[in-house]
């Protein structure tokens, strides 16, 4: 099975839209999906280097992916966004590698993403 | 003598450190304590606003350090860098320009953790005395009154210092350098915004189910952060975080707000493309 480079889950679309185009510019190849449930399904089936999660979703959250993640591939780096500061304890516990607090202004996220696929 | 600290985005340690050597020099112990752990471990948190925070909570207390002295502080951050100019009698002079860095954040309690390559910096956060004003102001209003928005009457940039656009053209520029993909990021959000209005409206009329408004006005915040509607998502962050809070007071009226600044975010983005408005309705 070829290895997509990365999982990304966003439920908000322009949030989703710009990682999107920025990771299409770098040439890097992703699943994008809008659930914590479909990221599940995605990783189940899929085969990727790095899951990128937003931890407000509708039904399973970030955190609760990540758990679920870990118990499949305890390797594989996660890396969250959040623009509530309150979540940060609960991503470290569910064993995010880096947080990314929203929004996502700049290119910093895209550098730390390209360290870890390289 | 003046002693210049710069440097490309933050390598505090090596700056604190610099700064506390010529404070120490000059007969000056500033109070700020910093502790070397492990770098790997944990989960590093990329966060410019909160940095930008803690680095002005550390210049305030070295300017009340400095106060008294024969010596005097300007600091300054902007888009990630951060700039300081240390003037007054100092054993040398000398520049400084240090390099990027990765860097996390940790707000326990009362107390923000800053930690990069492996030294932490630990500093109380300030305390917000709580209002004191009687009888007590609309909670929407008060919100407004300390916000960072800016009066209606721009549309794009020239605001007041320190105050936010109804539409800021260059988020999207920066993060994005294709006009045509932004303007249509930015149409599909203006038509989502919408929509997700008459979802609030329809909440917010029919027994305000709160976790429903919290995450509507979590959704257009994130939305509006993105675009650079950064007075739209103002109004939706106040409302959300009333939402979160379990209170229903002020979301008529914030709905109403929300409403205006969503019709003024169409105008502002279509003089700034030079399309002609639709009008409303």
């Amino acid at each position: 099975m070829d290895k997509k480079q990365i999982l990304l889950a966003e439920d908000e679309f322009t949030a989703r839209k710009l990682l999107e185009f920025q990771l299409k510019r770098l040439n890097i190849v992703f699943d994008s999906v809008e659930t914590g449930s479909d990221a599940l399904e995605y990783f189940r089936r899929g085969s990727y280097k790095l899951v990128l999660l937003d931890e407000y979703m509708p039904g399973l959250n970030g955190s609760e992916v990540a758990r679920e993640i870990r118990k499949m591939d305890p390797t594989i780096p996660l890396l969250a966004m959040t623009s509530d500061p309150e979540a940060i304890p609960r991503l470290k516990e569910a064993g995010f590698r880096e947080v990314f607090v929203k929004p996502l202004h700049g290119k910093v996220h895209l550098d730390i993403i390209l360290g870890y696929l390289s | 003598m003046i002693i210049l600290y710069s440097m490309i985005i933050i390598q505090l340690p090596e700056l604190i450190g610099k700064i506390q050597n010529d404070l120490s020099a000059v007969g000056i112990q500033p109070t700020i304590q910093h502790t070397y752990t492990d770098p790997a471990k944990g989960c590093t948190i990329h966060d410019p606003d909160r940095i930008a925070q803690v680095l002005t909570v550390f210049f305030i207390q070295l300017e009340s350090a400095l106060q008294g002295r024969s010596c005097a502080l300007q600091w300054d951050y902007q888009g990630g860098t951060l700039s300081a100019t240390l003037q007054g009698i100092f054993p040398s002079e000398r520049e400084t320009v240090l390099s990027r860095t990765r860097v996390s954040l940790q707000c326990i309690g009362g107390t923000l953790t800053l930690e990069q390559e492996g030294c932490q910096l630990t500093l109380p956060l300030p305390t917000i005395p709580p209002p004191s004003r009687y009888p007590p102001k609309d909670p929407l209003e008060a919100f407004l009154e300390t916000s960072s928005i800016e009066p209606l009457k721009n549309l794009t940039g020239n605001t007041s210092e320190g105050k936010h656009p109804i539409f800021d053209p260059t988020i999207l520029q920066q993060a994005c350098p294709d006009e045509e993909f932004s303007q249509q990021l930015l149409e599909d959000f203006l038509s989502h915004c919408k929509t997700l209005l008459l979802e609030l409206e329809h909440l917010i009329n029919h027994g305000e189910d709160l976790v429903k408004i919290h995450r509507i006005a979590h959704s257009i915040k994130g939305g509006g952060l993105n675009v650079g509607a950064f007075r739209l998502a103002e109004v939706a962050r106040w409302m959300e975080q009333q939402a979160k809070a379990g209170k229903t007071e002020g979301l008529q009226k914030a709905l109403h707000l929300l409403k205006d600044e969503e019709l003024l975010l169409e105008c502002a983005y279509r003089e700034y493309y030079g399309q002609e408005a639709n009008p409303p309705g």
